[in-house]
């Protein structure tokens, strides 16, 4: 190797600086809701300096349509929480972190607590803030454990949930205990009181649900990323970190603002059910997100009407009810995903396996040409069982089979033809597997368990690897054939 | 023994209420290793979340505020809230947390709901599910012979306890394979069933009995952290379960007197001390710890630059045999800057493994002592450089990254079998002498 004096080592790692494309691929993702939130604080201000107080507006509005109003502000509210917690708890559900809403719940009350000590009084501010605080730290707990040490993310959701919790109560003992700690209303805030949503609460919950759906929109692209696939997200250079931090402290704040509506548990709820229940129905993110709304929307708005209608029932508890049919509907009767089309697709593929296997069975009897004696199968079928004769019938109703005489069975011409083709599909299947794999005899039984399977995976050959394997089966004398059609 | 130091006289309610919680403690702990390992700790949430519809659905049947009807029918929502959830993640293909999530809130929804309208005749009250009543169980006493009066929670979690521990002991190996081999457990069947129902079962009745002592959430505490806990301390089961035990009664003895002397919640206290054992846990544990293990890569990382320069000191040897020195800015520069490696500088000049220069010190060359080391560095790297080359066919421009990584952790017997695959005589891919490992200085 030439050597002029320089130092070079082994190689040199030439590695292309792309560092300046990516920076100025990457977007400045923070831009644009921090344009949003100015706006909306420059509407606050505005308004506030011309004078207009959002909660007399409210109220006008309201007597103005005539409509009871604890009830309107109650269902108002409650549709906003549940437009809200579809819509983030959708990602919430995505992420398999359902239970965190839950776990945000009870995390928020050591923060409450203390901001009760801090502030000597109720303030719904500086509860919010408080529940935000030690939400927030929970969440990050959550997110850091199962990453940095050998917890687990369920231990770790549970060792949130339970020891802030029981800090919270800890602390909260000792106010109650204290002289001026009578009203500290920390359990009213814990269990929510849903009837006693004034207006002042909707507007704050507006305000959130507001921001909710504008960060979801901004940051659609990067939630989505995140919320299926967090690790690509990361390889590719997304602020994985960042996104992920912004989508929990949505989940945090909508879930401290509900708190106060409808209380700990409950507000899991909303922001876990919507969102189950939108996947039932469709494959696409967008698509789950407005229905994840509209069921938030529906669940919220149909248990206050519903709690409004009967005096005795709870509303917080009837909106989870709601919430619960809805997802029960969903579960059931969804196409494609819903227990019940499951159930009927798998007792289609099981029927039609069947079908199959019949039709060749009295192929091999020889009822391609003459009617056999349903006895001819009887080493293949239990000829007597309700199943077998089920089996039959939807075989006649398909014009697939014919039974000239009560015992008797003969294929029909289209009969003739899917028994051959089923015939073909097996020889070529075993075909197929007998060249891959050695054909012991633990792979023969693999093959003949495969065997029930034969039509779907000999579909799904490419036409080439098909037409070859024919070839040899033909050249084999192996391949099926019925000669002409007979006339 | 020591701990029983602490325990007051037992006339007084304090002796009762730490035994309580001592005893609640254990049962939790046993199982609550089985929940952490087998990653069913969202389970124990949703059972302790079940627990007040129970009681308020046995109380709609029966109408009667009998404790143990109260116990069969949080028991029995339990059971539900597990079942129905693995029903619907089977059947409908729900992810387990989403599952269980749908199915505890729609229970404790169902829960309140009757609490609510039955709330005239019963004072079902959400606060003591909430928290318990650990501080005034001595209010409600059972006489059991001898005169002395034994609080009815602590009776039930004597029993409770007896046959979790007889439990775990009768079923040890089954609840191991279970936690350790799911799969194999499966397929050996119909016994295993039993068993995770059984321990499932146990769980439930572990949390109902619980929470009349120290709530329902906080039951959520005593089960999963003292194992967790554990689990970053051990990595042998019947040393987690004892660590976990041992925790869990500690942090009943201690949240005693801190309640006392804080006066306040003795269950909240509990908790917050288990969380206090597992933050220390988190941070200082000598393996898992966060600290030993950041540690641990620091190390690693400064031994990399020092056996980096070495090598780097070497390649200059052979290639200008008549100044084999560089400046300890070009070190530093080839390095990756920063301190790690004037901290190797530091180290490896106080180790004479290498001299400086020239009289200023600017100029750093290797010394003998360090010669065997950067020889046999470099012996490694291109040793793995030809192995690349040779037997996975990658480019002789693509090999050096790797090799740079590698070198640092090929150890004698890799460097046995590579030397067993290639011959180590021709040169490696960029045509340099592969140098001797053992060679005399």
């Amino acid at each position: 190797m030439p050597n002029n004096g320089a130092i070079t080592f082994d190689a040199q790692p030439v590695l292309d600086g792309d560092d300046g494309g990516s920076a100025r691929r990457r977007r400045r993702w923070w831009v644009l809701p921090g344009l949003l939130l100015g706006a909306q604080l420059a509407l606050f201000a505005i308004g506030g300096a011309a004078g207009v107080d959002p909660e007399a507006e409210f109220v006008a509005l309201t007597q103005a349509l005539g409509l009871p109003f604890n009830d309107t502000v109650v269902a108002l509210g409650a549709a906003l929480l549940g437009l809200a917690g579809g819509v983030i708890g959708s990602f919430a559900v995505l992420r398999r972190r359902a239970l965190v809403a839950d776990a945000v719940a009870h995390a928020a009350l050591p923060g409450i607590c203390i901001a009760f000590l801090l502030i000597g009084q109720r303030d719904f501010i500086g509860f919010a803030i408080g529940a935000v605080g030690s939400g927030l730290a929970g969440v990050a707990i959550i997110a850091w454990l199962p990453r940095h040490t050998r917890i687990k993310v369920d231990a770790a959701i549970g060792i949130v949930l339970s020891v802030f919790f029981g800090i919270g109560i800890a602390i909260s003992g000792a106010i109650q205990r204290s002289p001026d700690g009578g009203h500290a209303g920390i359990d009213a805030y814990l269990l929510g009181k849903t009837a006693a949503m004034i207006p002042g609460d909707v507007f704050a919950i507006a305000v959130v649900t507001l921001n909710v759906v504008l960060v979801v929109i901004v940051l659609y692209k990067e939630f989505r990323l995140i919320g299926f696939d967090a690790p690509f997200a990361r390889s590719a250079g997304f602020p994985a970190g960042v996104i992920d931090f912004v989508m929990m402290a949505t989940i945090v704040v909508t879930t401290v603002i509900g708190l106060a509506a409808v209380g700990v548990v409950l507000i899991a709820a909303l922001l876990i059910i919507p969102g189950v229940s939108a996947r039932f129905w469709t494959e696409r993110l967008g698509r789950m997100l407005l229905l994840a709304a509209l069921f938030g929307v529906v669940t919220g708005l149909g248990g206050a009407l519903a709690a409004a209608a009967l005096p005795d029932i709870p509303a917080g508890p009837a909106i989870v009810m709601v919430g619960a049919v809805i997802f029960a509907l969903s579960a059931l009767l969804a196409p494609r995903r819903g227990i019940v089309a499951r159930f009927v697709d798998r007792l289609r593929r099981r029927a039609t396996l069947f079908r199959r296997a019949l039709l060749e069975a009295v192929r091999d009897a020889g009822g391609s040409r003459e009617p056999i004696p349903a006895t001819a199968l009887e080493s293949r079928f239990a000829v007597r069982s309700l199943g077998f004769r089920l089996g039959v019938w939807w075989a006649r109703l398909r014009t697939e089979l014919v039974r000239p005489a009560p015992n008797a069975l003969q294929l029909t011409a289209t009969g003739r033809a899917a028994a051959l083709e089923y015939a073909r599909a097996r020889r070529l299947w075993h075909r197929l597997l007998s060249r891959t794999v050695d054909a012991t005899r633990e792979t023969r039984a693999v093959i003949d368990d495969v065997d029930r399977d034969v039509i779907d995976a000999v579909a799904a050959l490419h036409p080439q690897a098909r037409a070859r394997l024919e070839q040899a089966l033909r050249a084999a004398g192996d391949w099926p054939d019925d000669g002409p059609e007979a006339p | 023994m020591l701990l029983l130091a602490f325990l007051p006289d037992i006339a007084d309610s304090g002796f009762w209420i730490i035994a309580t919680a001592v005893l609640v403690n254990i049962s939790c702990a046993l199982l609550g290793t089985f929940l952490v390992l087998r990653r069913l700790s969202l389970v124990g949430d949703a059972i302790s979340h079940s627990v007040l519809p129970g009681i308020g659905i046995a109380f709609l049947i029966s109408g009667s505020r009998d404790p143990l009807i109260m116990m069969a029918g949080a028991a029995v929502a339990a059971l539900v809230s597990v079942v129905l959830s693995r029903l619907i993640e089977r059947f409908a293909g729900v992810p387990e947390d989403a599952a269980l999530g749908v199915v505890f809130t729609t229970l404790f929804a169902i829960g309140v709901t009757i609490i609510t309208l039955t709330a005239d005749s019963v004072d079902l009250d959400a606060d003591c599910v909430l928290h318990g009543i650990l501080a005034i169980i001595t209010l409600d006493a059972v006489d059991l012979g001898g005169g002395t009066l034994v609080p009815r929670v602590t009776v039930t979690l004597s029993v409770v306890a007896l046959i979790v521990a007889g439990f775990v002991a009768v079923f040890w190996k089954e609840l191991k394979l279970l936690a350790f081999d799911p799969g194999l457990a499966r397929s050996l069947g119909g016994r295993y069933a039993l068993i995770d129902s059984l321990f499932l079962g146990l769980v439930a009745v572990v949390t109902v009995a619980a929470f009349e002592a120290v709530g329902a959430i906080l039951v959520i505490a005593l089960l999963i952290v003292p194992a967790a806990t554990g689990q970053l301390l051990t990595d042998r089961l019947w040393a987690l379960m004892l660590l976990a035990v041992g925790f869990g009664i500690a942090s009943a003895i201690g949240g005693r007197y801190v309640a006392l002397a804080a006066d306040t919640d003795v269950a909240g206290v509990i908790a917050g001390l288990l969380g206090v054992v597992f933050a220390l846990a988190v941070v200082f544990a000598p393996r898992h710890g966060y600290l030993p293990k950041l540690a641990q890569r620091a190390g690693t990382a400064r031994r990399m630059v020092r056996e980096d320069l070495l090598a780097m000191l070497y390649r200059a040897r052979e290639i200008r045999p008549d100044d084999p020195s560089l400046t300890r800015a070009e070190l530093s520069e080839i390095l990756g800057g920063g301190r790690l490696p004037r901290i190797a500088i530091r180290r490896l000049l106080a180790a004479g493994d290498i001299a400086p220069a020239d009289p200023a010190g600017d100029r750093l060359t290797l010394a003998e002592p360090g010669l065997p080391q950067a020889r046999r560095m470099v012996h490694k790297h291109r040793l793995w450089e030809a192995y690349l080359h040779r037997k996975l066919g990658v480019a002789p421009a693509d090999v050096h990254p790797a090799a740079d990584e590698a070198m640092h952790f090929i150890d004698d017997d890799d460097r046995q079998a590579i030397t067993d695959e290639i011959d180590i005589v021709t040169p490696d891919p960029h045509g340099k002498p592969i140098p001797d490992y053992d060679a005399a200085p």
